[in-house]
């Protein structure tokens, strides 16, 4: 009886079976009949639109009258390159633009306006229904304004009315003047002053009061001749909990007026390039020199410490930003030939090439290993200046010598003479190409996004250089470029 | 046991039990086809409705009820009224919440066990073999389980229960999908002990009542039957139904005057020309079950089935990180947020109101945004020095996925004990494991997503931990089909045991039955939040409850026509995982004093049950206390997710249902239901604030809600008339009257946090207290049939071959003003005070709308 129940061949009648037979053929049928997937074509390119500005942005400008504010009727339109946004929220609901004649504030009633209106877009404005008026005599251009005469952010949904996207990636050229030069023709320009520092009594500040109740904070920069004018910068930035740079150097900025005082607000603090020496001297006017072998001497062995204020490191940069072989905030500094190296790692991407002999103060930082290999870590680009260039000489040891004296030779530049490389990822320098000499092995890895990371190894014996890193247990050597490895 | 219920327990019933939907339908009855007929198109026209959300929290799956209709139910012209002809406005029975209906498969639960809802989704479309149904009401005895309180239903889909035919059919309609094309065949029970089903269905929609709606929907059915001996049946069954559909969102009533229709959808936009849906919803979990039924003796039969059923549901929305609100109907973008600012406020009405794109999703822009950016990812995936640089999309589509394992077991028992004693019991068991995760679906055109949560990165801007979602793999670099955001799991299991005695004698029935239940569920976190990295990864405690429920009846027979009954049932209930947990996305916390909800309810009535008159009158009164709930939005002023835990909500329900059935002439049939009552919340409620992004709890607040009423209508009449012609065709009419309709209130602004700056008795006062009632509503549905015996036959044995046609009219009026559900926005600011600055949001029932089928049946 039970046996039966799986003979399927007298389970059914013939016709019964052709029935269901059609039944399920006719379902399968209707999904050719009615079948229809919603696919989208993603949107074609960007097509930038087709027009012509017909006044520049200072005929705009001298429209308005300081002090009240004007509707314009005429049907005109400016065009201009987007020079600074809120991408780091020290700008709120507003970009600036600039041609040739001049800059605006332009308002929007708009978060993260960078999404759509990145530094280097060129932007055509159709002002015809717009508003001019100024904040304290600084010009604005928005989509009202209330009875005051205060001008009132375009409306998000009116946006595409009045704004035309262009293209991307425009030139952004700071126009470098004097705090004498400045008149309200650079208002809302973007410019360039020189050989500026914040003042002493405030090198212990931050940038801003962050935190639950954000304030904005005014500073006075100095030049060394006694210039001076306000940085102001919102407690809604992004770097508003970062600590001023100490040294003197060039800043780049929105120049604004607050009704008779001249205002500067930065981008972010990549603007601020405070790296030479005060106008009294010193880095930050007051930091001394540590070697780097007694600075990794504080490291306690695990976790992290604060590193100790007032102190700069100083040495030859040897690893290579351009080559990706390294995060672009890492770079890994020796102190000089046979001397100690270490990773520093600053808070944003810098700009320091291998060969430059540069100083670090570490106020501030932090010191700990990152998977094994000790770094101070934490710093703003600003606590780190260029002195000059110069180089180290790689020491020649062995793999043997490398694996054993690892610790001390960490971050170091090392070179290892008749060597021949295996591993790798299919005879590319990609992942960890094993280093081999008469004495033993060591790794190499060559992270994915490096450049040379996809270049074939040389075969057969080769001059093997690069620092000495570590990653967890792993002991390796890192090259730089592919000419560490012929 | 049994002697100690019975001394609980004072009220007794039995009932006739109610008419069950037999597919062996006398072909000769024409009242019976045609209200068989009517019953079907009904079904269908039921099969055929949106799914809602019915709160503020778009952004989550589990608190987003998907509202369905019940299944409609025999000739009761009460419940026939209250489950179809009141839909429009998402009537309720008794005002109770849908989880009080429990649908079983073959003795097998049905219900969610996450949220106890009916899934009906799961086997839509399947009209044809799920009609063998046996529906009991309120508080009645049954033969396959304990029950739940509003109705339950046992839907029988084995092969050789199928009526032995084949059927083809098509239907139009201008609804959610607009064509359906269905086909069943079962063979019936064959010499050899055998038996098959198969059917399957197709709906679709390119574009459904709603702009911007689509539905693409399949169905499949498969079952066999062997009988053994005369003793043993065995069944297979399996079924399923693929289901994508674009979906409509509630909106402001500002936006649906801007649009001049109550049905704007915020939810798609213009794609290169076309129209988009950003918010799909997906489902696929098809259900297998193996069933036995065991003839014990004549009197007795064991039925154990056991089910088991998987898949992915999921509902898309855009996501997006440090850009511009992509939703158009973002209160920011609407004139009245420029209630200041007269010339931009009429500048952004004109705008609206004219240019159709303006207040849809610009996807375009999403696009370019995406495209055409360069930003670099530093330690991306935690790899020290992997840097990342490309187009970043600070927007994708992104989809809420729960991903389902579900495993069912029923034994029920039914025997004859002698003449006057039927024995019912059984024991259920469920289990299920849900998964919940974010996907992308569409990167939208850029090339990596960074899995960062940047409501922490606002909150915390000097922690780089803070921001992670998941601190195992930091600045996790995404794309299309990748897990990233809330990953957590899940696990729910149920057990329990029931018995029940009917007792019968000449004047008096009645019945006695109770529950013991164990619940155990618990969280089991995918990922290590940065904001919680120790209560976010793994298992959490496991939270049991045991409950227990009785329940029974007596019914008194005056004669074979007058009964008069009441029943009551005191049940507690374990609370839904989903109300335990404060902020099941990121942490484990549960609430504070986590309890049973505890639920007593008596009912009364009179039943005449006469051939030309039926009537059915009953009253109800019922308190449930120690609810609990969670609620959850986003607040862009503290740019974070807001979590409402709330607990010891009490509600009362009392009222009076009535039904009657009049055959006034031979072939005219007039019907009539009525649903009054008052359903209250009468208890002050507790509710412990905390943020998603934050440890702290923001605040315990008493929520003044005494006396506050439970949303939805809670009176609805209905009267028709019906005209069956001796010909095989037939008409209905009917009407439907709603009032006492009252909106769902935000708790928030019921507490003392929320009025204390305002002067008690002035009109913002009495404005941000006040629950909305809304206008009461009518609508009118026409229903028409015929059904002709084809001049051929089939087949030799000269089968008879049937065409019907049907169509069903619904609100025949077009009346567009008829609000089906909605809520007020959870986002109350307390500073302004003003609640019309995020007002309410509504969803609107169609206007005239239709169903009009034929089927061909031999």
């Amino acid at each position: 009886m039970y046996l039966k129940i799986f003979n399927f061949n007298n389970m059914f009648s013939v016709k019964q079976f052709r029935i269901g037979l059609n039944v399920l053929f006719i379902i399968s049928m209707m999904a050719g009949v009615l079948s229809c997937n919603k696919k989208f074509d993603e949107p074609p390119a960007y097509v930038a639109p087709n027009i012509n500005a017909t006044i520049t942005i200072a005929e705009l400008k001298a429209l308005h009258e300081f002090g009240s504010y004007e509707e314009i009727t005429t049907d005109d339109v400016i065009e201009g390159i987007v020079v600074a946004n809120d991408s780091s929220g020290n700008f709120y609901k507003e970009f600036i633009l600039q041609d040739a004649t001049g800059g605006i504030d332009v308002k929007v009633e708009q978060f993260n306006l960078y999404t759509n209106f990145p530094i280097g877009r060129q932007v055509f404005i159709k002002v015809k229904g717009l508003y001019l008026g100024d904040y304290n005599n600084n010009i604005q251009l928005g989509g009202s304004a209330d009875a005051e005469g205060s001008i009132n952010e375009i409306a998000s949904d009116l946006v595409d009315q009045y704004i035309l996207k262009g293209s991307f990636n425009n030139a952004v050229v700071p126009e470098i003047v004097t705090v004498s030069s400045l008149n309200d023709s650079y208002q809302n320009k973007l410019i360039q002053l020189e050989n500026f520092e914040f003042q002493s009594s405030d090198l212990s500040k931050t940038y801003a009061i962050a935190g639950s109740s954000p304030e904005s904070v005014n500073f006075t920069l100095k030049n060394c001749d006694g210039q001076s004018i306000v940085l102001r910068n919102s407690g809604y930035s992004d770097f508003a909990t970062l600590k001023v740079p100490g040294g003197n150097g060039t800043i780049t900025a929105i120049y604004t007026v607050y009704g008779s005082t001249k205002q500067l607000f930065i981008r972010d603090t990549s603007d601020i390039k405070f790296y030479g020496e005060r106008c009294t001297g010193g880095g930050g006017g007051v930091a001394s020199p540590i070697d780097i072998s007694a600075l990794r001497a504080l490291y306690p062995g695990t976790g992290t410490t604060v590193a100790p204020d007032d102190k700069k490191i100083s040495g030859i940069v040897i690893s290579d930003r351009s080559s990706g072989n390294l995060t672009g905030q890492n770079l890994v500094l020796q102190q000089g030939d046979g001397l100690s190296g270490i990773v520093v790692r600053f808070t944003a991407n810098h700009s320091f090439n291998i060969g430059d002999n540069i100083e670090v103060n570490v106020s501030g930082g932090s010191l700990g290993e990152y998977n094994g290999w000790l770094q101070v870590s934490n710093l703003d680009l600003s606590s780190a200046v260029k002195t000059g260039t110069g180089t180290i000489t790689p020491r020649i040891a062995t793999t043997q010598e490398i694996n054993d004296t690892f610790e001390t030779w960490e971050s170091t530049l090392v070179q290892i003479n008749n060597a021949t490389l295996s591993g790798g990822t299919s005879g590319t320098f990609k992942s960890t190409t094993i280093v081999t000499d008469a004495a033993g092995t060591i790794s190499s890895f060559t992270s994915s996004s490096a450049l040379f990371a996809n270049t074939s190894y040389p075969t057969g014996s080769i001059t093997f250089k690069g620092y000495v890193s570590q990653f967890n247990t792993t002991k390796q050597v890192s090259m730089r470029t592919v000419t560490d490895a012929q | 046991m049994t002697y100690r219920l019975l001394s609980v327990i004072f009220l007794f019933y039995c009932i006739p039990s109610f008419s069950q939907q037999n597919s062996t339908a006398q072909v000769s009855d024409t009242t019976r086809i045609d209200s068989l007929a009517l019953q079907d198109l009904k079904d269908n026209i039921l099969d055929n409705i949106p799914t809602l959300s019915l709160d503020d929290n778009e952004a989550s799956d589990i608190s987003s009820q998907n509202v369905s209709s019940l299944l409609t139910a025999g000739r009761d012209p009460f419940f026939n009224a209250a489950t179809f002809s009141f839909f429009p406005v998402r009537f309720r029975i008794r005002g109770y919440d849908g989880d009080f209906n429990a649908t079983y498969i073959n003795y097998i639960p049905m219900d969610n066990i996450d949220n106890g809802f009916t899934p009906f989704g799961v086997w839509g479309g399947l009209n044809d073999v799920f009609r063998n149904r046996d529906v009991s009401l309120g508080l009645r005895a049954n033969t396959f389980a304990f029950g739940d309180i509003t109705s339950s239903t046992n839907i029988d889909v084995r092969a050789s229960k199928q009526r032995k035919q084949t059927s083809i059919g098509y239907a139009y309609s201008n609804r959610t999908y607009d064509q359906r094309l269905m086909l069943s065949y079962s063979s019936g029970l064959n010499a050899k002990g055998w038996a098959y089903t198969v059917a399957g269905s197709r709906r679709y929609a390119n574009e459904g009542y709603i702009k911007g709606t689509y539905f693409n929907g399949w169905s499949w059915f498969g079952a066999i039957d062997k009988k053994l001996g005369t003793k043993h049946l065995l069944s297979v069954i399996a079924f399923g139904a693929p289901t994508e559909s674009g979906r409509a969102g509630p909106a402001v009533q500002e936006m649906m005057d801007l649009s001049g229709s109550n049905y704007y959808n915020p939810y798609w936009g213009y794609q290169n020309g076309k129209v988009r849906n950003a918010n799909i919803g997906k489902t696929n979990q098809p259900v297998f079950i193996l069933a036995h039924e065991f003839l014990i003796t004549n009197n007795t039969k064991l039925n154990t089935s056991v089910s088991y059923s998987f898949g992915e549901r999921s509902t898309s929305g855009i996501d997006w990180y440090n850009a511009p609100d992509p939703r158009p109907d973002y209160y920011r973008y609407l004139p009245s947020y420029y209630i200041n600012d007269p010339v931009q406020q009429q500048r952004v009405t004109d705008l609206l109101s004219t240019n159709e794109a303006s207040r849809q999703i610009n996807w375009d822009n999403l696009y370019n945004v995406n495209r055409y950016n360069t930003a670099s990812v530093f330690d991306a995936n935690g790899i020290k020095g992997n840097t990342i640089t490309g187009n970043r999309s600070y927007y994708i589509q992104s989809e809420r996925v729960t991903d389902a394992k579900r495993l069912n077991a029923a034994t029920t028992f039914n025997s004859r004990l002698n003449d006057h004693i039927d024995y019912t019991g059984g024991i259920t068991y469920q289990k299920t494991n849900n998964h919940y995760f974010q996907r992308i679906a569409d990167m939208l055109g850029g090339s990596f997503w960074v899995d960062l949560n940047q409501f922490a990165q606002l909150t915390y801007p000097n922690d780089p931990n803070a921001l992670q979602n998941n601190l195992d793999n930091p600045n996790g670099i995404k794309t299309t089909g990748d897990i990233y955001g809330y990953n957590y799991d899940i696990d729910v299991q149920r057990i329990a045991a029931w018995s029940q005695f009917q007792f019968k004698y000449n004047h008096f029935d009645f019945f006695v039955s109770g529950e013991l239940s164990q619940t155990g569920f618990y969280r089991t976190g995918n990922v290590r939040n940065g904001l919680f990295p120790e209560n976010s990864f793994g298992k959490a405690p496991t939270q049991n409850f045991t409950n227990y429920s009785v329940k029974g009846g007596v019914t008194y027979k005056l004669n074979g026509r007058n009964y008069l009954f009441a029943n009551a049932a005191y049940i507690t209930r374990a609370p839904y995982f989903e109300n335990a947990y404060v902020a099941l996305r990121t942490r484990d916390f549960i609430q504070d004093e986590l309890t049973s909800e505890k639920i007593q309810t008596i009912e009364a009535g009179y039943i005449l049950n006469a051939p030309k008159l039926k009537i059915h009158l009953t009253g109800f009164y019922t308190q449930m206390d120690d609810g609990m709930n969670v609620l959850s939005f986003y607040n862009d002023k503290f740019f974070n997710f807001v979590n409402y835990a709330i607990r010891n909500i009490d509600r009362l329900y009392f009222g009076g249902e009535f039904g009657f059935e009049a055959k006034v002439l031979p072939n005219v049939t007039l019907t009539g239901a009525a649903s009054v009552g008052r359903y209250y919340y009468n208890s002050r409620q507790y509710s412990s604030t905390t943020l998603d992004n934050t440890a702290d709890a923001l605040a315990s607040d008493s929520i003044y809600s005494q006396n506050y009423r439970v949303p939805g209508p809670q009176e609805a009449y209905n009267f028709g008339i019906t005209y069956r012609s001796p010909k095989f065709w037939f008409v209905s009419l009917s009407g439907n009257y709603f009032d006492q309709m009252w909106l769902d209130f935000n708790p928030i602004r019921r507490t003392y946090d929320a009025v204390k700056d305002l002067t008690k008795g002035t009109p913002l006062y009495n404005e941000v207290l006040a629950q909305q009632r809304l206008d009461a509503q009518y609508t009118i549905d026409f229903f028409g049939g015929y059904s002709w015996k084809l001049p051929t036959t089939v087949g030799p044995k000269k089968k008879p071959m049937f065409l019907a046609i049907y169509a069903g009219i619904n609100n025949l009026t077009n009346n567009q003003d008829i609000i089906s559900g909605g809520f007020e926005q959870l986002r109350y600011d307390v500073g302004t005070a003003n609640p019309n600055e995020f007002p309410a949001k509504y969803y609107y029932a169609f206007g005239l709308n239709y169903f009009i089928s034929a089927t061909l049946r031999f």
